[in-house]
């Protein structure tokens, strides 16, 4: 398999090969695999299908659809609050691509390198992580709360009173705050993935660089990231697409608003389709979510093909 | 004739709810009250494109209050609403006028004056009508045609001002519901079809006033009282002779709207429950149409 | 083995940078456990030690918010979509390991594709279809749905390993008279338990976690699942905060039971969930 240094925990056994059952035998094959076939067809391929077929119509989920070509994508495009909504996830893009992956890689660095209690950090890190996005969005919720929020409460006792602020309703904190949480959410992860690609590099090669002669940052520099690449790839594309996944985070904080100020992609689309009913908008914008998607998948697969050795 | 519902019956909800409902048991409108979520931005929705419209907003108070705090906060929510309605295209408030019963008819009648004249000013200007429903129960003064005749008279200035015809409210009241349809017939702008069902032993027993208290908490959050001898019922199933005051609307060449208000304490408390009642209405009026129009196509 | 020759002047911000991000990652844990065991929302101790202890916040969470019904209703799913998922992904990865059969590939890269699709990505066409067949609503439309766009990391993972396991022992079993099912049932999947526990670590986070779909393909009440449930609670009435901040430690505890008894096979399981 490729990547061997990402992927340190399936072992390889290269010399017995299975042996093929006959084509004889394809019945059973075909009877381990129809149940698993059948749902993903239903539930993945045909509502593909459908939604693409839907994306041309005009449907207000009563009623039969009327064909409207693609009037849907014109009305989207055209839709400042589409744009400014696209605008959003790009930069939860750039955050991801600056703060949590380079960031992310400064810290397993350093916890790499022999920082005491690296084990504890790495897990207490990661801890946000798994706890479900509702819980985090709430909890914060309330930190960023003008009525006996800790944020502001903390303030208040450092004497630092002016800069309180109303973090969620108002339009120029708004989507910062988002972004505070969804990359303490987050980040742990990285630095686990990093963490991981870190142990696969033998320590022969960090001390031998070190005899060399190179200071630390050279080490780093020119020996760790290097070996890395394809672990920072593979992190920084799967990162790019979480920006484009936001929902949970903005849905319980701020409901896209205060005035559009944290709208994505798809709280847009879920308001369209629940709020409005406008089910062959719905339709488009998720086809246009599933092309952008597409876009990053491609990207990785090239970038997997590319930095094999 | 469009047929809709009063959203009242389903409690505190989304517009969104409100909106399957009526798409589920096939209205074509809604009158929305103040127990749904103010979602401006659907409102607009769903005026703009359907799948149904709102035909109205509902909201109706003792206006004329003597106590301050209320008085105030009844003032600002009424406003509010004439804004919204004027934002996202809705064309009609029915509410009520208030009531002051220390004061004679004439003095309520400028008192109400002196509170919704500049309201109806603001609505003339916008093109939204503001219909009085004559409830009892909600503040009201112009119960009758008397007193209708007097306000309409009053409020010749406001073309806008008119009413929204309950007959539901009349029956308890032994006002005969049908020749005030003729008489009032150009300043009908919408109308309630709810039904009144009368004990008469009840009656017979308990006579017209109850003394002891006997109210109760309607779904739309507001205690109303009612007496022993008279309940709310889906139309159809009361006093009410449905096809005679249908045939009394097509007469006058009533256009305006039907809108189902369910206050049938059978068919309350419960989602299942209120969609039952919505059916079991809307059928009942579909059918006495049909005799009418049936009558209609004889002639 | 590099941390001590970092120059002192530089070690020291980078403590402090350290501890200040645990400070920060484990703060709001301490003030919502803080929130649930007090009496008022706006009391707590600055050091975010509980002042109090008023378990009542806690049933009054259960049994008011009817924080019961949603857990309930978010085990059953969890638990039903990890046994579809694991026996139907197993099966089939076992087909595409063990036998060969025309378009195996191909089929394979079909489960594959749907590892881009996400959850967001598929809620309106999963709302269409569910819509349209009338599957909104019911008891098993989540663990179904859960358990299907979970396939393919499972069949991507287990075909992995499966193919990693000698045929010798399959070959045994079959001159032992064993048919395919019995081979399956009874070789691979116990030799199986590290790698569909790790998948299905990963799977259980993300199942407990769902929200988009758990409150768009599920409008009643009784069926909601926790997210959806708090989700609904936190945007309805005025909300006495202890009571929620209760709700919230309950609807933690089972993912922090699991990451502190499974830690190593979680986090791998989540750093092979990246790697799709």
């Amino acid at each position: 398999m490729s990547d061997s240094i990402a992927n340190t925990q399936t072992p390889t056994r290269p010399q017995t090969r299975w042996s093929r059952v006959k084509r004889a035998n394809w019945l059973t094959a075909v009877g381990f695999l129809i149940p698993a076939l059948v749902l993903f067809v239903f539930f993945e391929l045909f509502s593909l299908l459908y939604n693409v077929y839907m994306g041309f119509h005009s449907w207000k989920g009563f009623g039969d659809p009327t064909f409207v070509g693609l009037a849907n994508y014109v009305d989207i495009f055209t839709d400042k609050l589409f744009r400014g909504a696209l605008t959003h996830n790009f930069i939860f893009m750039v955050v991801a691509l600056f703060i949590m992956t380079v960031f992310g890689l400064f810290l397993a660095i350093i916890l790499d390198s022999g920082f005491p209690y690296a084990d504890f950090f790495r897990a207490l890190l990661f801890l946000p992580v798994i706890i479900p996005t509702v819980v985090v969005g709430l909890v914060w919720t309330r930190i960023f709360s003008t009525q006996g929020g800790l944020l502001n409460q903390f303030l208040e006792l450092l004497n630092l009173v002016n800069l309180q602020n109303d973090w969620l309703g108002n339009p120029k904190t708004a989507l910062a705050a988002v972004l505070v949480v969804w990359v303490w959410r987050h980040l742990g992860y990285s630095v686990i993935m990093f963490s991981a690609g870190l142990l696969g590099i033998p320590d022969d090669l960090k001390d031998a660089a070190a005899l060399d002669g190179a200071s630390p940052w050279q080490t780093v520099w020119r020996v760790i990231i290097p070996l890395l690449r394809s672990v920072i790839m593979i992190v920084a594309v799967l990162y790019a697409i979480f920006a484009f996944k936001v929902f949970t985070l903005v849905f319980i904080m701020t409901g896209g608003g205060p005035y559009n100020a944290t709208e994505v992609v798809n709280t847009y689309m879920y308001d369209r389709v629940f709020r409005f009913f406008e089910m062959g908008i719905g339709s488009s914008i998720a086809n246009l979510v599933i092309l952008i998607l597409l876009v990053f998948a491609a990207i990785r697969n090239q970038l997997k093909t590319e930095v094999e050795f | 004739m469009q047929i809709g519902y009063v959203t009242n019956c389903l409690g505190q909800t989304a517009i969104q709810e409100a909106v399957e409902v009526a798409v589920e048991v096939g209205f074509d409108c809604l009158e929305v009250g103040p127990s749904v979520d103010r979602d401006r931005e659907a409102f607009r929705s769903f005026q703009k494109d359907g799948p149904v419209f709102i035909h109205s907003f509902i909201y109706g108070r003792n206006f004329l209050t003597h106590h301050a705090s209320d008085k105030q906060a009844y003032r600002t929510e009424i406003y509010r609403l004439l804004d919204l309605a004027v934002d996202v295209g809705v064309p009609q408030i029915t509410t009520a006028t208030g009531v002051d019963p220390n004061l004679s008819l004439d003095d309520n009648i400028s008192a109400a004056l002196d509170f919704w004249a500049p309201l109806l000013d603001q609505a003339l200007d916008a093109d939204v009508r503001i219909a009085l429903e004559f409830c009892p129960t909600a503040g009201n003064f112009a119960l009758g045609p008397y007193a209708w005749r007097r306000l309409l008279a009053a409020t010749n200035d406001w073309p806008n001002f008119g009413l929204n015809y309950d007959p539901s409210h009349l029956l308890w009241q032994f006002i005969d519901p049908y020749p005030p349809v003729s008489e009032f017939s150009e300043q009908i702008f919408s109308v309630h079809l709810k039904d009144t069902y009368i004990w008469h032993d009840r009656l017979a027993e308990h006579g017209f006033l109850t003394p002891y208290a006997n109210e109760e908490e309607m779904a739309h959050g507001m205690r109303e009282s009612r007496a022993v001898w008279w309940e709310y019922r889906v139309p159809g199933e009361g006093e009410l002779d449905l096809v005679r005051f249908l045939r009394l609307l097509y007469s006058i060449g009533y256009q305006g709207a039907l809108l189902l208000e369910l206050e049938d304490k059978r068919y309350l408390g419960s989602r299942t429950a209120v969609l039952e009642g919505l059916r079991v209405g809307l059928n009942n009026i579909r059918q006495a149409i049909q005799t009418v129009q049936g009558e209609l196509q004889t002639e | 083995m590099r941390w001590k020759e970092i120059p002192v002047y530089l070690r020291i911000p980078i403590y402090i940078l350290m501890w200040f991000l645990a400070f920060l990652t484990i703060a709001p844990f301490m003030y919502f456990i803080s929130l649930s065991l007090s009496k008022f929302a706006d009391t707590y101790n600055i050091f975010l030690w509980p002042t109090s202890f008023e378990l009542q916040n806690y049933i009054e969470a259960w049994n008011t918010v009817n924080l019961g019904v949603h857990y309930r209703n978010s085990l059953y799913v969890t638990l039903l979509a990890l046994a579809l998922n694991l026996s139907l992904g197993s099966m089939a990865a076992y087909a595409m390991a063990r036998f060969d059969f025309p378009l195996r590939e191909p089929i394979y890269n079909f489960f594959l594709a749907g590892l881009i699709l996400s959850s967001e990505a598929l809620l309106i066409p999963l709302f269409l279809n569910a819509k349209a067949f009338g599957i909104l609503n019911k008891w098993w439309t989540l663990p179904v749905i859960y358990a299907t766009l979970g396939l393919p990391f499972t069949i991507f993972v287990l075909r992995a390993f499966f193919e990693t396991l000698p045929s010798e022992l399959i070959d045994a079993a079959t001159v032992d008279g064993c048919n395919a099912f019995q081979s399956y049932f009874y070789v691979m999947l116990p030799l199986s338990r590290s790698a569909l526990l790790t998948v299905g670590l990963f799977q259980f986070v993300w199942f407990w976690d769902e929200f988009i779909l758990a409150i768009s393909l599920i409008t009643n009440d009784d069926l909601r699942t926790l997210t959806a449930g708090l989700a609904k609670l936190h945007g309805e009435y005025f909300i006495d905060y202890p009571v929620l901040a209760a709700a919230l430690v309950l609807t933690v505890i089972p993912v922090i039971l699991v990451y502190i008894l499974t830690q190593r096979q979680l986090i791998r399981g989540m750093t092979v969930g990246a790697m799709k």
